[in-house]
C-alpha cells in the first residue's frame, strides 16, 4: 500500500539520496511532468493517505530517514507542504 | 606489489588493461584474485610497475604495449568522471580525494566535505554512513560495474512511471571505501561514530534524463 509514496521517499527525500529540500522539490516536479504514470498514481496515493487515520507519517518519514517529526500533525503538516503544496499543486 | 605485478604481466596485453581499468570487474570475473585487486585499487600495481615486470619476459614490444593501453585506460577513465561530475554529486561528495576527517565532520554534523547539508523542516540530518571511495578510479568502476549488472534489472523491477531508481549494497568483490556510521540521525549526538574501512558494497541512485534517454548517476557511495 502506498507505494508510490514510499518511492518517492526512498528517492527523493530521503537523506541518502543527500538532495536538498529544494533540489528534491524541483527534480521531483520534473519527473512527474514526464510521466503521468508517477504524477496520477502519487495524486491518488496522497489524496487516500492525508484521509487515512492509520497512515502514520511520523513513522514513515522515520523509515525512510526523512524528517524525525516530534509528533504526527508535524510530519503530516510537513507532508502536506513538501509533496501536495509544493509539488502535486504545482505541476 | 611484485608478484601481483609479474601476475599481470602473464596476461596478454589487452586483457592486462582491462584489469588495470576494471579490477573490481576482473576479480568478479575470476581473472584476479581479491588480494591482487587491492594493490591495483590503492595504486601499488599499476601500468609502470606491470610493464616493467612484462618487459624481462616479453621484451620492449610487449611493456610498450602496455604503456600505450594505460594512456588510453587513463583518458577512458578521465571521460568516466567527468561524465560522472556531470551527472550528480558523487565526485565531491564521495571521490577519492575526500579525506577521513571530513567523513568524520559529516558524520557528526551533517556537512558534507562539499559544504553542502540537508535540511528537513528546519532539522539538519546525518546520513546513515560518511563514506568515499578508496579512489576516483574505484567510484567510476563501481558505477559501471552497476550499470552493467544490476541497472537494467532495477529498472525493470521499478514502478511503473518511475524516473528514479536506487541500487542498495552491490557487493563489488574488493574493498572499495571507508567511512564512518552515525551515532543518531540528527546532529548534537554523543559518542564518536565507527570508522569502517573494509567496504566492499556500493549504494547507487540513478535518476533518468528523459531529454537525452539516459540514467544520470545522482550519487554513489560505499555501504556496509
Amino acid at each position: 500500500m502506498y507505494e508510490y509514496i514510499h518511492h518517492v521517499l526512498a528517492n527523493y527525500l530521503t537523506i541518502n539520496v543527500e538532495y536538498s529540500e529544494e533540489e528534491a522539490i524541483s527534480v521531483l516536479r520534473k519527473d512527474l511532468k514526464n510521466s503521468i504514470t508517477l504524477s496520477g498514481e502519487l495524486k491518488a496515493e496522497l489524496e487516500t493517505a492525508f484521509a487515512d487515520k492509520n497512515f502514520s507519517w511520523k513513522d514513515t518519514f522515520n523509515e525512510y530517514d526523512v524528517f524525525f517529526a516530534k509528533s504526527e500533525e508535524e510530519a503530516n503538516t510537513y507532508a502536506r507542504k513538501v509533496l501536495w503544496d509544493s509539488v502535486i499543486r504545482v505541476i | 606489489m611484485l608478484a601481483a605485478s609479474a601476475a599481470l604481466a602473464g596476461l596478454a596485453p589487452t586483457l592486462t588493461t582491462w584489469v588495470l581499468a576494471n579490477p573490481v570487474a576482473a576479480t568478479n570475473a575470476g581473472v584476479i584474485t581479491a588480494d591482487v585487486a587491492a594493490q591495483i585499487a590503492n595504486g601499488a600495481v599499476t601500468p609502470v610497475t606491470v610493464a616493467e615486470s612484462m618487459g624481462g619476459k616479453v621484451g620492449a614490444a610487449g611493456a610498450k604495449a602496455v604503456e600505450t593501453s594505460a594512456a588510453t585506460m587513463t583518458a577512458g577513465l578521465d571521460s568516466s568522471l567527468a561524465r560522472i561530475a556531470q551527472d550528480g554529486h558523487a565526485l565531491e561528495r564521495h571521490g577519492g580525494l575526500i579525506t577521513n576527517e571530513q567523513l568524520f565532520n559529516r558524520a557528526l554534523t551533517g556537512v558534507g566535505p562539499d559544504g553542502s547539508s540537508v535540511v528537513r523542516n528546519g532539522q539538519i540530518l546525518i546520513p546513515s554512513s560518511a563514506t568515499a571511495f578508496n579512489s576516483n578510479a574505484l567510484l567510476a568502476q563501481a558505477d559501471e560495474l552497476i550499470r552493467q549488472n544490476y541497472l537494467d534489472r532495477a529498472i525493470a523491477l521499478s514502478k511503473p512511471g518511475a524516473q528514479s531508481v536506487v541500487i542498495e549494497g552491490a557487493e563489488m568483490g574488493i574493498v572499495v571505501g571507508r567511512g564512518f556510521d552515525r551515532v543518531l540521525p540528527v546532529a548534537g549526538s554523543v559518542g564518536p561514530p565507527q570508522f569502517n574501512d573494509g567496504l566492499s558494497r556500493v549504494t547507487a541512485v540513478y535518476s533518468y534524463d528523459a531529454s537525452v534517454k539516459y540514467w544520470r548517476t545522482t550519487t554513489i557511495y560505499p555501504v556496509k
